[in-house]
This record gives C-alpha cells, structure tokens and sequence, in this order.
C-alpha cells in the first residue's frame, strides 16, 4: 500500500495514502477567530481521531526552551490552557463542518524522548487521567453533552504500539540520528 | 544494623541472600513472594540475642527454645510447628542465618519434623539477652493503635493469649508492648526526631498525648478526641510519633525499623510526609527495612534523595525467576530507574495498555 508521510517538525508518520485525513491547522489556510485547533483529524471506519503533537524532545531546541516546555507539564497549565480549549475547539469546528459522525478520540502525542522520569506509562497514564477530567468538566459545571469519547496520551514509543499500521518516527532536523 | 540475610529452604524461598544498605531498604514484590517473610525473618532473628559479647551468657537450649517460640509466634505456621515453616518441597533443612556488626552474626536452621531450632555446633557460641532498646521495631500493615491503648490495663500474658486467638501474629502484639511503654522523663529527643513529630503533628492537627486519667486521646487545639475516632492513616503516623516519643525507636541506636506497608491506609498525599520524615530517621543513623506495593512511596524515595544529606536507598525487589520450580530470586539496586523487575511500574503498564484496549476496543 502507498505510504504518505505527514511530518510534524522532527516527528515524522508514515501513512496509508489513502486514509481520510486533514490538517486543521495548516499554514496559511484561515481558522477560525479564538479557535485553537488540534494538528491532525484521522477518520476510521470507527472513530474520528483528533491528533495533538507535542514535542519535548526536540533536537534543535535550546536547554531553556526545553526546560520551558517541561514547565508546561508541571500542574495544569498545558492541559488546562491548550490541550482542553483544542479538543473542545476542534470539536466544535468538526460540529459545525457537519463532521460529527462518529465517536472522537483526541490522542496527545508527547515527545518525551530523553526525558527520563517522565517517558513512561505511569506518567502517561496519569496524564490521560487529568486531561480527560479536565476535557469532561471545565467549568462549574461538567459538560451535559460527552463530546470527545476519551483520549489517549501516548509518547512515540507506545504510539507505535497502539497504532502499528500508522508509525512514527523522530527524524532530527540538524541531521544527528 | 543488620548488614545481610541468608535463607535456605524456607517458607516460599529456595535460597536467597540479602544484603542489606544501613539506611533505608525498600522491598518490592508482587504478593506470594514472601516480602512480609523476609521482615518478619529479619526481625526474629534481631530480636533476642547477641552473640558478639562473652558475658552474661544464656545456656543453648534456652537459647533454641525462645527462639523457636518467636519464630513460630512471629510466623504462625500451621498448627504452630516449626517444621512448617521449611520449604514445602524441600529434601534438606531449612537455614537463617544474619549478619551484623552490631549483635554479631546468628543462625539457626531446623528440619522436616524438628520440634526447636538448632544452633551451630561450636564451642565458640556465645549468646546474650538484647536489652530492650537494642531490639528491632516492627510496624505490620494492620494499624494497631486503637488496640493497644485498649489493652494497656491488660497483663502481657492475656495480650498474647488474646492476639494469638485473634490471629495476630508476635510482631503485633510487640508492637502493643511498645507503643504502651510509658514515655522516659529523661528522654532526649534528637532535633531531628523533634522535626519529625512537628511535621506529623502539623499534618494532623493535633497529637497523641495521654490526658488526666492516663487515658490516650487525640488533643487537637485543646480538645480531646477518642483515638478511636481518628482516620486510620493518621494513626499509623501517630504510632511512628508515639514510639519516638517514649524511646522505643532512637535512631543510631543500631536496631532496624522494620515496616510492612506503610503506606497502607494513608492518602497518598501524605505518603511524601511519611518519606520525608523516614529519610530524617535515616539521617540519624535508622536502619529502615520496608516493603511496599506503593508507587507514590518509591517514587517520593526517588524525588526526595538527597546525596548531600547522605541518603542511601536500596531498592530490593523478589520476583519469581524462569526456572520449572518459580523460586523466588531477589534484584537489588541503588538506581530507583534500575529498579528490573518492577512489579509497581509493571502495573500502571498494564492499566495503561488496558485502558488504550478498552478505548479501541470497537476497532
């Protein structure tokens, strides 16, 4: 079958060509005002995957910027300020485009290669537990409506495990391997 | 201070050697293998005699015959007989044997129907009484407190006839010995020790005094509170502040703190409390030998280690090996990352992978 590769800075996929998927956020293509987007939209024949990378381990990345990322993980602020707003944005987006036709499974791709105490399930699973609590409820009150089904916080290697048929890779942008 | 362990034949182990760091030991280990043995083996065999001094020594049929007792009290075989305790499919005798620079080293060893312990034949053996403050102390996973101020009225005697019927097994009812023994008017409490029972006592808002009719309550901004009614998480840590508080744990004394599960029945928010205040026990000089299934616990080990204050953790976990026979083997190592295999880790793995399952289970 015909592999498409779909990279996003140094991580890089490997897809079937024809399976259904669309880049919200490509450059130069208008989003709406005040929408955050996720990266990727995969559609299944049983699921609408909504694809957020996050890359921490980015080889041209300075040590500072690195550290400044992995603030982000420390409490909240990553899941609260951009990986909530971008499931509940791009399913309103998908709601509005009539695209709602299935269940939505919103997967985080965390690059974390390198980072030690954190590239591991038990703080993944950890992860997925606070983003999908925070997915469910972001104000007072919880949603009435469960509009993304569940998510997946994953880092290249289990990503490779859950989606054997879709791999990923890192291909480092200043050419170390 | 007990530096090693070796055991042969005994209970659900095949063989196994321990070797020991004087600080702070945390024993991993799926259930079935043998973690609680492995303490309880530890504390018998540090908890009568020394057999480092030539003085005041005690005859050797005394010598096997208590220790038989404690084994057996401390273990509970069925139909309390020592032979029990050999490995059940075992053709050669059952073997203890620890190492210690403090109390000298010891063995013992006992055989299919073997009624007591034997002990080296040597003319050498010198045994001696441990004084009280030289002993072990041993926390098991059952929160006790409430029982023992219960029994304080009770003669020692009916203590043991009582737990024993109620299944409790010896390190129990020594415990209740401990945490009843009066506080020493003479006592000094380190400056350590002292941080450890304020921290404790901030986190619970009160503390475990006895009140004007000798009765233990919980005295929170001047107001009593039955013991009985405090959640029983902050009992476990009032039982660690009432055995510094009347001498019967003084770390750098040389005698182990033995803990199994310490982290049962406390929030896990308070598990970094409990490890701050192990590590300022370690820092003193207290050997501390705990099992665990908590990852919160290890992980705070790790997150907490302190190469300037001189922490030194060990992480010991038994596992069953490949081989026909699943003895049980032991890794140990000072790398919490190094940790292989790890039974904690090994879980949260597997919720991970089922949760994924369960997400994608219609695809």
């Amino acid at each position: 079958m015909p592999i498409k590769e779909f990279s996003e800075n140094e991580i890089v996929f490997s897809f079937p060509e024809d399976l259904s998927k669309d880049k919200l956020d490509e450059q130069g293509k208008r989003i709406p005002v005040g929408m955050s987007l996720a990266d990727l939209v995969i559609n299944t024949d049983d699921y609408t995957y909504l694809i957020e990378i996050k890359d921490f381990s980015c080889s041209t990345a300075s040590e500072s910027r690195k550290k400044a990322d992995l603030k982000l993980l420390q409490g909240d602020e990553l899941i609260s300020n951009k990986l909530t707003p971008k499931a509940r944005d791009s399913y309103t987006f998908l709601h509005l485009m009539e695209r709602v036709d299935r269940q939505i499974i919103y997967v985080v791709l965390l690059g974390l290669d390198g980072v030690e105490p954190l590239n591991n399930k038990t703080f993944l699973n950890i992860y997925k537990q606070k983003l999908i609590k925070n997915i469910r409820q972001e104000a007072d009150e919880p949603w009435e409506k469960e509009h993304i089904s569940d998510c997946i916080v994953c880092n290249l290697e289990t990503w490779n495990d859950i989606f054997p048929h879709w791999p990923t890779q890192r291909r480092p942008m200043n050419g170390a391997h | 201070m007990i530096e090693s362990i070796y055991l042969k034949n005994f209970t659900v182990f095949d063989e196994l050697e321990m070797k020991l760091s004087p600080s702070i030991n945390v024993i991993l280990g799926e259930n079935g293998t043998g973690k609680s043995h492995l303490l309880k083996a530890i504390y018998t065999m540090g908890s009568l005699y020394r057999t480092d001094r030539k003085d005041t020594q005690i005859d050797e049929s005394t010598v096997r015959e208590t220790l038989t007792s404690k084994l057996i009290n401390t273990m509970m075989p069925i139909d309390a007989k020592l032979w029990k305790l050999r490995k059940s499919d075992a053709t050669r005798e059952a073997f203890i044997k620890t190492c210690s620079h403090d109390i000298g080293n010891f063995e013992i060893s006992f055989n299919f129907n073997s009624k007591k312990v034997s002990l080296p034949t040597s003319d050498s053996n010198t045994y001696s009484a441990l004084d009280e403050s030289e002993k072990p102390v041993f926390i098991p996973a059952k929160e006790i407190f409430f029982i023992a101020e219960g029994l304080k009225e009770v003669p020692t005697t009916t203590i043991v006839t009582y737990m024993k019927a109620l299944h409790f097994d010896e390190t129990y009812t020594d415990l209740i010995k401990k945490l009843t023994k009066p506080s020493g008017a003479d006592l000094t409490i380190s400056e350590k020790s002292e941080w450890v029972l304020s921290e404790i006592k901030k986190i619970v808002r009160g503390s475990f005094v006895y009140d004007r009719s000798g009765n233990l309550v919980f005295r929170s901004f001047g107001t009593d509170f039955s013991v009985n009614v405090m959640a029983e998480g902050f009992r476990k840590l009032g039982t660690l502040c009432r055995l510094i508080e009347n001498g019967s744990l003084i770390p750098g004394n040389g005698a182990p703190l033995l803990w199994d599960e310490p982290d049962s029945n406390l929030n896990p928010l308070l598990i970094k409390l409990l490890v701050e205040t192990l590590y300022a026990l370690s820092e003193q000089g207290q050997q501390i030998i705990l099992a665990t299934h908590s990852y919160n616990l290890i992980k705070w080990f790790d997150l907490l280690f302190d190469e300037g204050k001189d922490h030194h953790v060990k992480y010991h976990t038994l596992s069953r090996d490949n081989s026909e026979s699943k003895s049980i083997r032991i890794d140990s190592t000072e790398d919490f990352n190094a940790i292989d295999p790890n039974p904690i880790l090994d879980a949260f793995s597997e919720i991970y992978d089922t949760d994924i399952d369960r997400i994608l289970k219609e695809s």
